[in-house]
């Protein structure tokens, strides 16, 4: 599997109170303070009167973030637009870093609440419909990078895969771990094992 | 992935010319990758095919506290823009014709290659956002395989052709414009006469005089459908209006032809363009609409030029290809018509209902409006809502000029499943065409040019308006509020009872967004006259002055009086009054909200304007034509580097011709395109005069194109196409050489202009 436009959403548990452009000036201030590393961040797009859209876009020259709203269920999103180097599990673990990074300072923003994201569930899709048909075979053909790296980041709880081929959507796969995790031990646990993979 | 992979994945899906042409595309881009075209050559390239620059993408933006440099790499795709920067790309919709598939494919690619949002235009056409310019020729591709194009999309060209969404199923159209707006569109598309332009042309088709529906009165072109009777036949025609446009400089429409026969409209079009591109403004690009060519002329000058054009203009029969389809247009339900009888009605239908649902001309059928906010749909909306239309309405979608999608063959039994269907995933709203559903153009959000947030105000519009609609007036419901994010008009401001268009003032040291006041629109009668400007007030005191002004409309309104005719009886200066109460602003210190806009925390500022693409660059038919030549010869090398001998050797070929052909169109631009008149008249006119004789080499290059023309070898090994490939590099450098000698004698300008017949 050589894609690399690959998407991970992480949810926000229970979410909280927050007017419908709360991420509006968040996004932007990251901009400011130029909080996102190895990212060329370029503005800010808010779509809040989409019904179950992105929410607030951080557009990176890189990838960008989404507060995205689909089927009903506030998260991040990080989309990945440029190729990233290494094998498919370094890719993906690369994007997750991202995402969590993102996570963990939505978490720290005072303006949002006391918002939470959930480490225990994780989607995963692969944005590029010729690389990565929905089908059976295509997850198959990830499943053990996805697993040996689940393994690490939830350290060996059972973590359930579920995946439906589609003709039409991406490849998705939701991932569901019966351990609760922070955000933070996740990510600290995804760059653990990027820093091994750098060093093999 | 590489676009390499989806080229060969569609090979069999494209059409032979228009996969020539992507190809081609995507060899230009390659080539202004490698700094071998120049940008301002490649900018107008791929503003033809509706590549267009967005904010920000020369570089630099205000964060809110300074402007900081975007750290793109250094390569640009046209002047002051970024390669890297994300762009927009339009995506042509003749007359808003949709079918579900196409519309699932759109929704792929808004998926993988934007930002999962689609936006629908007020010219019909459909908008990418955030699009990476490496991606564009797979898009392209994509798009080329599922029947669609983005061909002349922008650039100095003709745009999308409109038509009234509701054509053939309207109760009051004269007849159906469909297939004479989706003639029209293609057969001048990539026409030669209509290349040479120095700016836009835009045309429609409307089914009748006194509906609003495809807004004629605004257009470079537009038709009326009407009839007479001749020797006891009915016969088709369109009353053709001419020089219509909105921008800085409004223009309603003139009546050029009352009673055009159907037979000639694509002729009559075909010599517009060429009187437009003989006479029309090629340097001052605020000058250099159709508009002002007929305003300086006057409609009966204009007229008699035009005619004279039309009579003396070399033949072209193409147009038959496309005029012969006409009759063959037909859409027919997908399901049988039943009406809705004692079927329980859930919550919101009936509100819903009274302002989305038309009822057809078709007995039993309905049309239903999915009102869209801003213009923006999910691609998992735009997904779903392809199977609904299938499910209840069958193939036939339009695209609004309101920025919303028109469902048509609804039978009524299906209404309430479709309903629920839609409110399913959040598209049931009503207000179709209210007061609520605010039209809008990209303003600040994404356009270069824009001032205010255009996009910005419009959602507060509707968010606080939604909230007033069910106790609303019908009077104040059915009025239209239009946005621009500056005076160009993109949000078609002009037309509507309130409409704004973005601007700015300074205040205390402080720039502070503001709009333009324009109250009483026509959009009736195809948007029969224009709003008159009232002055401009704070941005963010907008919405208090639409309330204002509804407000005074509803308690002084003299019986059934429409907003304009209500404007006009109390004049223009008890307007202006109303206005000015809004126009203050108070201190920074004292409230600074009124510093920023709508939708954007920053602190205003006018400093991220760019240069705007709209009108493009005039690029010179032979800068056209040598480019197209350069990137082919560049093809021929990668194929011949891929070991396709036989195909770098007639792709070198094709590139030599391509330079002949526009050295010969240099001397005369109605010179047929077909190889032995392209080589005869090039061996007439360059040869044999010696025009392309070479100091040092003599008749050398010249003969690597008539040697390859006249005794071609057919052995296509690797040298033979090598030397091909080599050769006609030499010849592509020799055309410019040429040229440049061309020009200096004849002492010209760089820009030919075409002659007049
Ligand atoms: S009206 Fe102005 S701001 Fe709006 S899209 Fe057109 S050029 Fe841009």
């Amino acid at each position: 599997m050589d894609a690399y436009k690959l998407i991970v959403k992480i949810f926000v548990k229970d979410p909280p109170q927050l007017p419908a452009d709360a991420f509006v000036p968040v996004f932007h201030s990251w901009i400011q303070n130029q909080l996102v590393a190895d990212h060329l961040l370029i503005d800010v797009a808010d779509y809040q009167l989409v019904h179950q859209g992105p929410g607030t876009v951080l557009v990176a020259l890189e990838g960008n973030f989404s507060t995205d709203r689909a089927d009903g269920r506030l998260g991040l999103q990080y989309n990945r637009k440029q190729p990233l180097a290494g094998s498919f599990a370094d890719k993906l673990t690369a994007v997750l870093i991202t995402t969590l990074e993102g996570c963990v300072r939505l978490e720290q923003e005072a303006t949002l609440n006391g918002i939470r994201f959930g480490g225990d569930e994780l989607v995963v899709r692969i944005n590029d419909r010729l690389a990565a048909p929905n089908t059976k075979a295509t997850f198959e053909s990830i499943r053990g990078d996805l697993e040996t790296l689940l393994a690490e980041l939830y350290a060996g709880a059972p973590v359930e895969l579920h995946h439906e081929p589609h003709a039409e959507k991406l490849l998705e796969v939701r991932i569901k771990s019966s351990q609760a995790v922070s955000t933070a031990t996740l990510l600290e646990r995804a760059k653990s094992l990027a820093a091994l993979s750098a060093g093999n | 992935m590489s676009s390499a992979n989806w080229k060969e994945k569609l090979t069999d899906r494209i059409p032979p010319d228009q996969a020539r042409e992507i190809d081609n595309f995507e060899a230009q881009m390659l080539l202004r990758k490698a700094g071998k075209i120049e940008e301002k050559v490649f900018a107008e390239v791929r503003l033809r095919r509706g590549t267009y620059g967005q904010r920000y993408d020369n570089g630099q933006r205000h964060d809110g506290i300074r402007t900081r440099a975007l750290a793109y790499q250094p390569l640009t795709k046209g002047p002051e823009t970024m390669w890297d920067a994300p762009g927009m790309q339009r995506i042509k919709i003749p007359f808003g014709g949709l079918n579900p598939d196409q519309m699932k494919l759109l929704a792929e690619l808004a998926e993988e290659y934007s930002d999962n949002i689609l936006h629908i235009t007020t010219r019909q056409d459909i908008q990418l956002h955030f699009v990476h310019i490496e991606e564009v020729p797979t898009i392209f591709r994509r798009l080329a395989a599922a029947g669609i194009t983005t061909k002349e999309a922008c650039g100095n060209s003709v745009r999308n052709v409109t038509a009234c969404p509701l054509a053939g199923i309207c109760r009051t159209e004269t007849f159906d414009v469909t297939p004479y707006a989706k003639a029209t569109a293609y057969y001048l598309m990539g026409h030669p006469d209509t290349q040479q332009f120095g700016r836009k042309f835009k045309i429609a088709f409307s089914g009748c005089r006194h509906e609003a529906c495809s807004l004629v009165s605004l257009h470079d072109l537009g038709g009326i459908a009407v009839t007479r009777q001749v020797d006891g036949k009915t016969q088709r025609g369109f009353e053709l209006y001419v020089g219509g446009g909105l921008g800085a400089v409004p223009y309603q429409a003139k009546l050029m032809v009352e009673f055009l026969p159907e037979e000639e409209l694509m002729p009559m079009a075909r010599a517009i363009g060429r009187v437009f591109a003989r006479l029309g403004e090629k340097k001052n690009r605020n000058r250099a609409r159709l508009k002002f060519v007929v305003a300086k002329l006057g409609i009966d000058e204009f007229k008699r030029v035009v005619m004279e054009e039309y009579q003396s203009m070399p033949e072209d029969n193409s147009w038959r290809r496309y005029f012969d389809e006409i009759p063959r247009y037909d859409e027919q339900p997908a399901f049988a018509a039943v009406q809705l009888n004692g079927q329980k009605r859930p919550n919101g239908f009936e509100e819903w209902a009274a302002t989305n649902v038309y009822e057809q001309r078709q007995s039993g059928y309905a049309a239903v409006t999915v009102t869209l906010p801003l213009g923006d749909l999910t691609s998992d909306q735009m997904r779903k809502l392809a199977d609904i239309a299938r499910k209840h309405a069958g193939d036939h979608l339009r695209t609004t000029v309101e920025q919303n999608i028109l469902l048509r063959w609804v039978p009524h039994n299906r209404l309430i499943n479709l309903y629920e269907d839609l409110k399913a995933i959040g598209l049931a709203q009503p207000g179709a065409g209210s007061i609520v559903d605010v039209v809008a153009c990209p303003g600040t959000d994404t356009c270069k040019l824009g001032i205010a947030a255009s996009r910005g105000l419009a959602a507060e519009l509707r968010k606080r308006l939604a909230t007033q609609m069910a106790s609303m007036d019908q009077a104040i419901r059915s009025l239209r509020i239009k946005i621009s994010g500056c005076f160009n008009s993109c949000g078609q401001h002009h037309i509507a009872d309130i409409g704004f268009y973005g601007n700015s003032r300074n205040v205390g040291g402080y720039t502070v967004p503001h709009f333009q006041v324009m109250l009483g629109g026509k959009w009736t009668d195809n948007a029969g006259s224009y709003a008159l400007a009232m002055g401009s007030v704070p941005s963010k005191r907008v919405p208090d002055l639409v309330t204002r002004l509804t407000d005074r409309y509803l308690a002084d309104r003299q019986g059934e009086e429409t907003f304009q005719s209500f404007c006009g009886r109390i004049g223009k200066k008890q307007l202006k009054g109303w206005v000015d109460e809004f126009v203050k602003v108070p201190a920074h210190a004292e409230d600074p909200a009124f510093y920023v806009d709508w939708g954007d925390p920053r602190a205003y500022t006018i400093g991220d304007m760019g240069t705007g693409e709209c009108a493009g660059e005039v690029i010179s038919l032979a800068q056209f034509g040598f480019t197209a030549a350069e990137s082919q010869a560049f093809e021929a090398q990668l194929l011949l580097d891929d070991g396709e001998f036989q195909k770098a050797d007639e792709m070198a070929y094709s590139a030599m011709l391509e330079a002949a052909k526009t050295l010969v169109r240099q001397q005369n631009p109605d010179t047929p395109t077909d190889t032995p008149t392209i080589v005869g008249e090039f061996r007439t006119r360059f040869v044999e005069t010696q025009l392309f004789w070479d100091k040092y080499h003599g008749n050398q290059f010249a003969n690597y194109l008539l040697n390859r023309h006249e005794s071609p070898d057919t052995r296509y090994t690797k040298d033979t196409a090598h030397k091909l490939v080599e050769e006609a590099n030499l010849f592509i450098d020799a055309s410019h050489k040429c040229l440049a000698k061309l020009q200096a004698s004849m002492n010209v300008l760089e820009v030919p202009v075409l002659p007049k017949v």
